[in-house]
């Protein structure tokens, strides 16, 4: 095992569609509703099952399938004679793609270079990575420890040329190993018809009677490059390595957008729940990678006839935890009525942020159990956000246009000048006539002073206020315009 | 005769004086002496107040030193309150207006969850709560909330008939009357009830009343023309 030399791990995944099948049907009673749509959902599991390809070969095998005696490739005639009662799903390469790629983001984060491989494979730089973890050893039991905790059924090899991997990969050869002897037998005895070369050539090989990969080996290079063209020329480089292969390797991504697609309509907010925790385990795990915690998220609710719910989730701490969005979401799925029954799921990130450690007092004594922020999300996901607000001055002479409100706890500019001494707790706006009984009733006490609007105003207002106390007892502030003196008006109560 | 005291005392029908409940362990001063001592001590913390009146009678007034004496890092939370706030008040009393919020709950349930949320977030120090009615259940849960984030509940409801009795830790009665503000203890943990203190006006509003101008009361405002 010396440093300088690359090897390459090869990750082989053959049946990535059913495996997800199984791995949502055996989780929680909330996922099983999890699937494609137009699959019918009552899709018995532990019933042969298979996956079938658009020109009607079985891609995909549950075990009870395999023990009805079907195979791998078999048509679709003869399968449905040997079990009639078999199921069957379309294969859906563009899932198995996107899943490939979630996997390939899962271990971005243990492995530097990763590249998509067709054929639901994945190829990893190992080498790089040794001195990191400590030894390949440690390595390899952090990513088989990562693969198993996704459920999917994988083959592997490792090789120095990532050719050479894939092809034991898919043979299925399982071993994980750093000594280039033995894996050069093992590639020796590998039949041709495995050895993934363009068919025309692989039949030119059979006829001159080469059953295995070894036997072309034997035979010098230049030797076979004269005879066969440019194609085994390529082919016998990237065999060997002594062209570098070309890759293109995973970058994490930089933007979440994630969908789900429900197994059948759901027309209650609460079933919603269960598929939107794994959309926001997807985001966690996104937002983990990066450190960092997201701010807005924005819920698309795909409905039936093409309409569609949007929701906005905002948090003003920022969370990266799928159990604090979930409770928000909770909190806002609790106000939603669906016009029409759900089908799809759409989650995107709006906006996020780098995370910071949070500062806590450490002597105020008092256990936090939500901070000011996580309490003021909280409190606007079920009351709704304009609903919570803090009070703002402006600097106005006129009360009534002095207090007003604006976005909950964020500091406000201060103003300059004196404070009044005189003011009531509650204001009314706008200001109420008080008729003549009323004011027969009422004892003053103080003023009056004098508040005038700027003259540079459209309608600049001159008043004179008082404090005073109605037949109830209750404290007022009122005022007199200057322009009709003979009308009290209440501007406010004290408390 | 002692048998007979032994099942009377298992059945719990005898009261004992020296087992009365202790009454709050912690107490705020309320910054008025005479309601102090009505109190026995000033404000319980960390637990539910009701003030019953009929509004716009120095109810604020009462607790404005408490809340002033609370940590003004922490937040205070005003839910449905009677009408707008005026910024200027709560600059007057030293509150950052950002450390205020106005919660505006239509529904009764929507009200109630807020303030208990608020009362154990353990981010705010007073919550002030304006709703009509509360049944036994809601207000235990109240209080256990305000006692796991330490914060103070100050429920504000109309005076009315006499209401299902609540185990509040206080519950007072404001009625205006023309000297100043009657305070009467409808409710009291571990005190003796129907006691009551009238609070001067001038002590409660000393920015606008002085006591040698409550002598020359004008009802009519003196009329003053513009130039």
């Amino acid at each position: 095992m010396s440093a300088q030399m690359e090897f390459w791990l090869y990750l082989y995944f053959p049946q990535l569609q059913l495996d997800k099948l199984l791995v949502l049907h055996s989780s929680t009673p909330a996922t099983k509703t999890l699937s494609d749509k137009g699959k019918s959902h009552h899709l018995d599991l532990t019933a042969p099952l298979a996956i079938v390809g658009a020109d009607h070969q079985l891609l995909q095998l549950n075990s009870a399938a395999r023990q009805a005696g079907l195979t791998l490739g078999m048509g679709l005639a003869s399968a449905a004679s040997l079990c009639h009662q078999l199921q069957l799903v379309p294969h859906q390469a563009e899932q198995e793609q996107q899943q490939l790629q979630q996997l390939a983001q899962l271990l971005y984060q243990y492995c530097a270079d990763i590249a998509l491989q067709p054929n639901c494979g994945l190829v990893l730089k190992l080498s790089p990575m040794l001195a990191l973890y400590g030894g390949a050893m440690q390595f390899w039991q952090q990513l088989q420890q990562v693969l198993q905790q996704t459920g999917y059924q994988y083959h592997f090899a490792t090789a120095q040329q990532p050719l050479v991997a894939r092809l034991l990969a898919q043979q299925g050869w399982d071993q994980f190993l750093l000594q280039n002897e033995q894996i050069q037998q093992q590639l020796k005895v590998l039949p041709l018809q495995q050895a993934q070369l363009p068919d025309k050539l692989q039949e030119q090989l059979q006829r001159l009677g080469l059953t295995q990969l070894g036997d072309v080996l034997k035979i010098p290079q230049a030797e076979l490059v004269r005879r066969f063209g440019a194609g085994m020329l390529h082919y016998l480089q990237q065999l060997t390595g002594a062209k570098p292969a070309l890759l293109q390797f995973v970058q994490p991504a930089e933007h979440f957008e994630q969908q789900l697609e429900l197994l059948y309509e759901m027309e209650r907010s609460d079933q919603l729940l269960g598929p939107l925790q794994y959309l926001f385990g997807l985001l966690q795990l996104y937002l983990q990678q990066r450190d960092q915690l997201a701010y807005q998220l924005e819920l698309c609710l795909q409905q039936r006839q093409e309409q569609q719910q949007q929701l906005q989730l905002h948090s003003a701490q920022g969370e990266y935890q799928s159990k604090e969005w979930l409770k928000l979401c909770e909190l806002q799925m609790e106000r939603l009525k669906l016009k029409k029954p759900v089908i799809q799921l759409k989650l995107i990130l709006r906006r996020a942020g780098p995370r910071y450690a949070q500062y806590k007092t450490l002597f105020a004594g008092k256990q936090q159990l939500y901070s000011a922020l996580q309490l003021l999300s909280l409190l606007q996901a079920r009351l709704g956000k304009d609903q919570v607000t803090s009070p703002c001055l402006h600097n106005d002479l006129l009360p009534e246009q002095a207090s007003s409100y604006a976005a909950a706890l964020e500091p406000q500019a201060a103003i300059a000048g004196t404070l009044a001494t005189v003011r009531p707790a509650f204001l009314v706006d706008p200001p109420l006539v008080l008729d003549a009984e009323q004011q027969q009733q009422l004892q003053l006490y103080y003023g009056p002073e004098r508040l005038s609007s700027g003259w540079w105003q459209q309608q600049s207002q001159h008043r004179d206020y008082y404090v005073g106390q109605n037949a109830q007892g209750q404290w007022l502030w009122l005022f007199r315009d200057l322009q009709q003196p003979e009308q009290l008006y209440l501007q406010g109560y004290f408390s | 005769m002692n048998a007979l005291l032994q099942q009377l005392q298992n059945r719990q029908l005898i009261w004992h004086a020296n087992q009365t409940e202790a009454p709050y362990e912690h107490c705020q001063s309320t910054g008025f002496p005479a309601l102090d001592q009505l109190l026995g001590g000033g404000w319980p913390q960390h637990n539910v107040v009701e003030l019953q009146s009929h509004g716009a009678c120095a109810e604020l007034q009462l607790i404005s030193k408490a809340l002033g004496q609370s940590g003004s890092d922490l937040l205070q939370v005003w839910i449905n309150p009677p009408a707008a706030l005026c910024a200027e008040y709560l600059l007057q009393q030293k509150r950052p207006l950002h450390q205020v919020l106005q919660l505006n709950a239509p529904r009764s349930a929507d009200a109630l969850w807020a303030a208990e949320l608020c009362l154990k977030s353990g981010s705010c120090t007073d919550v002030l709560l304006w709703q009509n009615n509360l049944n036994l259940t809601q207000l235990k849960r109240l209080q256990l909330a305000a006692a796991q984030g330490q914060s103070q509940l100050y429920f504000f409801r109309p005076a009315m008939a006499e209401q299902q009795l609540l185990p509040w830790a206080l519950s007072l009665q404001l009625t205006p009357v023309t000297t100043g503000l009657q305070i009467r203890i409808l409710k009291r943990k571990g005190g003796w009830q129907q006691q009551e203190v009238v609070l001067p006006w001038a002590e409660l509003y000393p920015q606008f009343i002085k006591p040698e101008l409550q002598q020359k009361q004008y009802s009519k405002p003196p009329l003053s023309r513009v130039s």
